[in-house]
């Protein structure tokens, strides 16, 4: 082909700059004003952030954080390193914890029925001596979340020491309640049990989910993962389970039963494992089917061969016999379990409260947190319950479903905006110190403590000063940076089980003969219990099994949809004795049949604004009984329903993608396609290369690198209409992949994989996109007049195009958190991942003013950075020595799509899982 | 039959040819030439600040370096505009009754910033930062020029990318020893200012978007 004259670039270019002059040129503004300090601190320069160590409070225990600052707004949290529930891990919560600080629906007003009020009308009222209590606060009865703070424990004896007659419920997590029964019944005391996955050869888990939530959950998936590696190291993962939980997607050995059949099965392993004791003698005379009786046998076998690297997890819908005997087998198999003292305040929680409530001799109920009229279920009527107290007082953080019951409303401050301490899940003590001023007027549960305690309006900050007692200024301001105190973990407290105990308990355990379909119930992943709706991040997040987000579904096994005539994107009536809630179906191929899985947090009533209209309540078809597991469900469809989902479909069609490792394939056999591209690396001149590693055998698919991504590139919110037409924007992925008949599920982290010959840079006629010299598939914003050509060409699918300024939709307030080192992007420009770019060049930057070389490690992006099992490393692939480059010559190590010949700077690594082998010990060199 | 069209609209016709093919060409012609001269790029051009600070007395008659007053030049993206408490440094001892500095005695005793009025204003989708800059040994003047000879500082250069990239392609006509970043009047001696400048091997500006651009 001949060229003259102009060619179609040259053309386009010359037209795109004349326009955007155009469109710049006109009407330059006033001079933007520059404010310094009027007195400047030392080492503070403007536009540079500053990073303070703080904790987040979660079921009553602290994660600790580091919060990063730009000129005094909060605008990306991180794990703490030094704090034992974090380990430098963030999960998707904590992440979208700063979302929720910028929360324009947070209530702002302290209210007295309607009429707002000054904080010192509830302080007359709530001292003693006041109307609302008395001077012996009797009749007063005070719930309180879970909670292990030292300084709420130490206003709460001040309170019953000052109020005598005052009775305090104190809460812990609905999800925990049976495996409370089931330690007390066991070690014949209240006691935390903790188990550390790295020293466990063998896991079975029966409908739990340890790797998907609960206290420790952060550092619990870093040790399993570290045993995730290698086949000759592998903590094998046996699972039972109903629906699919993260762990059981990352089990080696997975089945799917309906929730009556997990105690039949938990009871013959049992039996197995314990022989000679008579475990629930009516489970373990239960028929089996082939493929039950071969599973409980080779978890047998794996677990008396693991034998003290054995643990025996089980969930919260199991019921307390279940936990006790999983202790008797910890015991008799010598696992050394480590038992601590409980962090967290002890207490019937709500129960007692109704009752006492029903019998009218509540004077004044103070509710400090929590949101007790949601959620619970149905038939226990919490809310016109608590409407009885004469006197119902509340901090809260939303005008929300308990808010409305309330007489006196206070309030409540974010966890960013307050001092505070609270203990991890090991008792370790971290400090809660604010990071930004109140942005709405709030007090907190400390606060209102010390009112009640008749220590009138007292600050935070000496509440909690008080309880450190003198402590010398240097080490104070030494245990804020750390944010942690150090030496304060629990000690190990001596427990022996009660072999008799246990036995009566798991007596009485008879099989149960369900009808209808069986339902089993789970707080959201994202959202728990619905305390977290109105946050859009959580909300906008892909739930990891069902890959809906901003709804819950019901969901439903292939065969039993089948049966039932309904499909993926169907709305159902899902009802239970007469009473029916309205959803769409998600069919998971790897769920179990009979069972319907239905998801709680939705649904919400509050004055929300974002939480408002999605979803359904469950509530309504739980019973107080059981709250996680039933039976007599019906499913009916009623049409069709709008579902927001970001992937269609979970089967690899016979593509090798996701791949599990197989040691015993011979390397080099895929024959590569011819290539398009050349092998030209002439435009890779920097001298540091970066790329990606991500090990699909630890990645958990928890979300926390896509919450993490949006806090740190300013990746905006689109909302429910523009996910279900395909337009969500997040940088980073996480695909689920199953095999077609359910089971075996990978999930893998899809993002830019800044390939090296890569088909978006060659299509885009602006030259918006384009290879940076250090491997970076760069794209540039302003430069992009959205062909979405590049789109089109890429093979991943990982562009992302603004169809609408989405940017400009978020609230002003949330504006606030957005960072200041990366541009916000505007309507019809093309958007992606950057291996966070501004994180390398401000890497890049502190080693030249350093006059040092850059290493390996000074450079992490977001995801990287939080990722709880250390799945993702980056680095320099220039560097032999570095991890990166380490993990890209592991044998597991493969590009996706890599016959395409775009030669990825992400490289994967391939599920290592257990096929049918020996176990861990046995394998062992 | 009549002609249907007189014989000058033969000439109309080319005229008007002509007339769209200078439109096409000549107007984006003016628009790209617009935004390169100073009426858009502000080159020469004062700014009302709300305090008349004079550069060329601080820094000629009493001698004080740049670095006293943008005090994170050599570490920050940003050179800092100087806290009242620098200016009261000095002016609670000198000139401390001046009408000319109400607003700073003002902003010291209420804790209200002094609003001054940025100068030099990059896009939002630059991300340029200061001090790789005075690392390298890129002298003050030579982006902000004789800022000893201003009254009120106007800007000297035009900041467009092409004037970037200009410097970025060939950063050893530019740079001085890093020491003398803040000395004025040096670019006009090349032979000074190349003494003691960092060799060109260890100069590696980007000249790809990344470099600035994200």
């Amino acid at each position: 082909m001949t060229r003259h004259g102009l060619t179609r670039r040259q053309t386009l270019e010359l037209l795109a700059g004349a326009t955007a002059a155009a469109a710049t040129g006109c009407g330059r503004g006033d001079r933007r004003v520059v404010a310094p300090w009027v007195d400047a601190p030392a080492d503070v320069a403007p536009g540079e952030p500053l990073r303070f160590a703080t904790s987040l409070v979660e079921d009553g225990l602290g994660t600790g954080v580091l919060v990063e600052s730009h000129d005094g707004r909060p605008t990306k949290i991180e794990g703490n390193p030094l704090h034992p529930a974090s380990l430098g891990a963030a999960g998707p919560r904590e992440q979208a914890a700063l979302l929720g600080l910028y929360d324009p629906n947070r209530a702002g007003v302290l209210r007295q029925g309607t009429a707002p009020v000054s904080l010192r009308h509830f302080v007359e009222a709530f001292a003693p001596g006041g109307a609302a209590v008395g001077p012996r606060g009797d009749g007063v009865h005070l719930l309180l979340e879970p909670t292990s703070s030292p300084t709420t424990l130490r206003l709460l004896d001040l309170v019953r020491e000052r109020l005598p007659g005052v009775t305090v419920h104190a809460s812990l997590p609905d999800e925990e309640e049976s495996a409370r029964a089931g330690a007390l019944a066991a070690f014949g005391a209240p006691v935390d049990v903790l188990h550390d996955p790295a020293q466990v050869d063998a896991l079975a888990a029966f409908d739990a989910d340890p790797l998907g939530g609960g206290p420790g959950w952060l550092p619990r998936a870093r040790a399993w993962a570290s045993r995730r590696r290698s086949s000759t190291d592998l903590l094998r993962t046996w699972v039972v389970e109903p629906l699919t939980t993260l762990t059981g997607a990352k089990a080696d050995h997975r089945l799917a039963r309906p929730p009556s059949r997990v105690p039949v099965l938990f009871a013959q392993l049992a039996a197995r494992l314990l022989p000679g004791l008579p475990v629930a003698p009516a489970l373990t005379s239960a028929p089996l089917d082939e493929a039950e009786r071969a599973f409980v046998e080779r978890v047998a076998v794996d677990l008396l061969t693991a034998g003290p690297r054995a643990w025996l997890a089980v969930g919260a819908a199991a019921p307390p016999w279940m936990h006790a005997v999983a202790h008797l087998v910890h015991a008799r198999l010598g696992a050394p379990v480590r038992a601590i003292a409980p962090v967290r305040l002890q207490g019937d929680g709500l129960p007692p409260l109704l009752d006492a409530l029903d019998a009218g001799a509540v004077r004044a109920l103070v509710v400090l947190g929590g949101n007790p009229a949601y959620g619970a279920p149905a038939e226990l009527r919490v809310a016109s319950r608590l409407a009885r107290a004469g006197v119902l007082a509340r901090l809260g953080a939303h005008e929300d479903e308990t808010s409305r019951l309330a007489t006196w409303f206070v309030p409540q401050r974010h966890d960013l905006e307050r001092w505070g301490d609270a203990r991890a899940f090991d008792g370790t003590v971290g400090l809660i110190q604010p990071l930004i001023e109140p942005l709405f007027d709030g007090r907190t549960v400390d606060e209102v403590l010390a009112v009640l305690a008749g220590l009138g309006e007292v600050a935070d900050r000496a509440l909690v000063a008080a309880t450190a007692g003198e402590v010398e200024p240097g080490l104070w301001r030494d245990r804020l940076r750390r944010g942690v105190v150090e030496g304060t973990a629990a000690p190990q407290v001596p427990v022996a089980v009660d072999p008799d105990a246990v036995l009566a308990l798991a007596r009485g355990a008879a099989p149960s003969t369900p009808t209808g379909l069986e339902l089993r119930f789970t707080p959201c992943p994202k959202v728990a219990d619905g305390r977290l709706a109105n946050n859009p991040w959580l909300q906008e997040l892909p739930h990891p099994v069902t890959r809906t987000s901003w709804t819950n579904v019901a969901t439903l096994s292939p065969a039993t949809a089948a049966r039932l005539g309904v499909d993926t994107g169907d709305a159902v009536l899902v009802d239970r004795e007469g009473a029916g809630v309205g959803l769409p179906v998600v069919v998971d191929p790897s769920q179990a049949d009979d069972t319907v899985g239905l998801t709680l947090g939705y649904g919400r009533e509050g004055d929300e604004v974002v939480a408002a209209g999605l979803g359904a309540d469950v509530s309504v078809l739980r019973r107080a009984a059981s709250p996680w597991v039933g039976d007599g469900g019906h499913v009916t469809r009623t049409g069709k329903a709008s579902l927001p989902r970001v992937q269609l479909q979970l089967e690899r069609h016979g593509r090798a993608v996701a791949r599990t490792h197989d040691p015993h394939e011979p390397p080099g056999q895929r024959q590569p396609l011819p290539q398009v591209y050349g092998p030209s690396k002439a435009h890779l001149t920097a001298p540091h290369q970066w790329g990606m590693s991500i090990d699909l055998s630890t990645c958990i698919g928890c979300g926390a690198c896509a919450v993490a991504c949006t806090a740190e590139n300013n990746v905006p919110v689109v909302g429910p209409l523009e996910v279900e037409l395909g337009r969500f924007m997040h940088w980073i992925r996480i695909d689920r992949y199953v095999e077609p008949e359910g089971g075996r599920d990978v999930f893998q982290p899809m993002t830019c994989q800044h390939c090296e010959t890569a088909p978006c840079e060659v299509v885009c006629p602006v030259y918006a996109t384009s290879h940076s010299p250090d491997g970076i598939n760069a794209m540039v914003f302003n430069r992009c007049v959205g062909t979405r050509f590049c789109s089109d060409a890429c093979p991943y699918k990982v562009r992302r195009f603004n169809w609408f300024k989405y940017s400009a939709r978020s609230p002003a307030l949330a504006a606030l958190q957005r960072n200041p080192d990366v541009t916000v992007r505007d309507r019809g420009v093309m958007e992606k991942c950057t291996f966070c770019v501004q994180r390398i060049r401000a890497a890049e930057r502190s080693a030249r003013l350093a006059e040092r070389p850059l290493v390996d490690g000074d450079v992490t992006p977001a995801c990287a950075q939080t990722c709880p099992t250390g799945a993702i490393v980056f680095g320099d692939v220039a560097d032999p020595e570095s991890r990166v480059s380490r993990l890209h010559a592991d044998e597991r190590s493969y590009a996706e799509l890599e016959e395409l010949g775009t030669r990825p700077r992400v490289r994967y690594l391939a599920v290592v899982r257990d096929e049918a082998g020996l176990p861990t010990a046995a394998r062992r060199p | 039959v009549p002609a249907l069209f007189p014989p000058w609209s033969n000439s109309v016709i080319r005229a008007s040819l002509v007339l769209a093919a200078g439109a096409t060409f000549g107007f984006p012609a003016l628009l790209m030439g617009a935004v390169r001269s100073p009426w858009l790029t502000d080159v020469g051009r004062a700014t009302d600040q709300p305090i008349r600070f004079d550069h060329r007395h601080h820094v000629v008659d009493d001698g004080i370096d740049c670095r006293y007053c943008h005090t994170t030049v050599e570490t920050a993206a940003t050179a800092g505009f100087p806290a009242t408490s620098v200016c009261v440094g000095c002016h609670a001892q000198i000139w401390n009754d001046s009408p000319q500095l109400a607003l700073v005695r003002e902003s010291a005793v209420t804790g209200r910033p002094i609003p001054w009025r940025r100068v030099h204003d990059l896009p939002d989708f630059v991300f340029f930062q200061h001090a790789p800059h005075v690392h390298a040994g890129v002298g003050c003047e030579t982006c902000h020029g004789r800022v000893d000879r201003m009254a009120t500082v106007r800007p000297a250069s035009t900041l467009t990318m092409g004037w970037c990239l200009d410097c970025h392609e060939h950063p050893e006509d530019r740079v001085r020893d890093p020491y003398l970043v803040t000395e004025m009047g040096l670019d006009a001696r090349p032979a000074d200012r190349a003494r003691g400048a960092l060799p060109p091997d260890r100069l590696d500006p980007p000249i790809h978007c990344y470099g600035c651009h994200r």
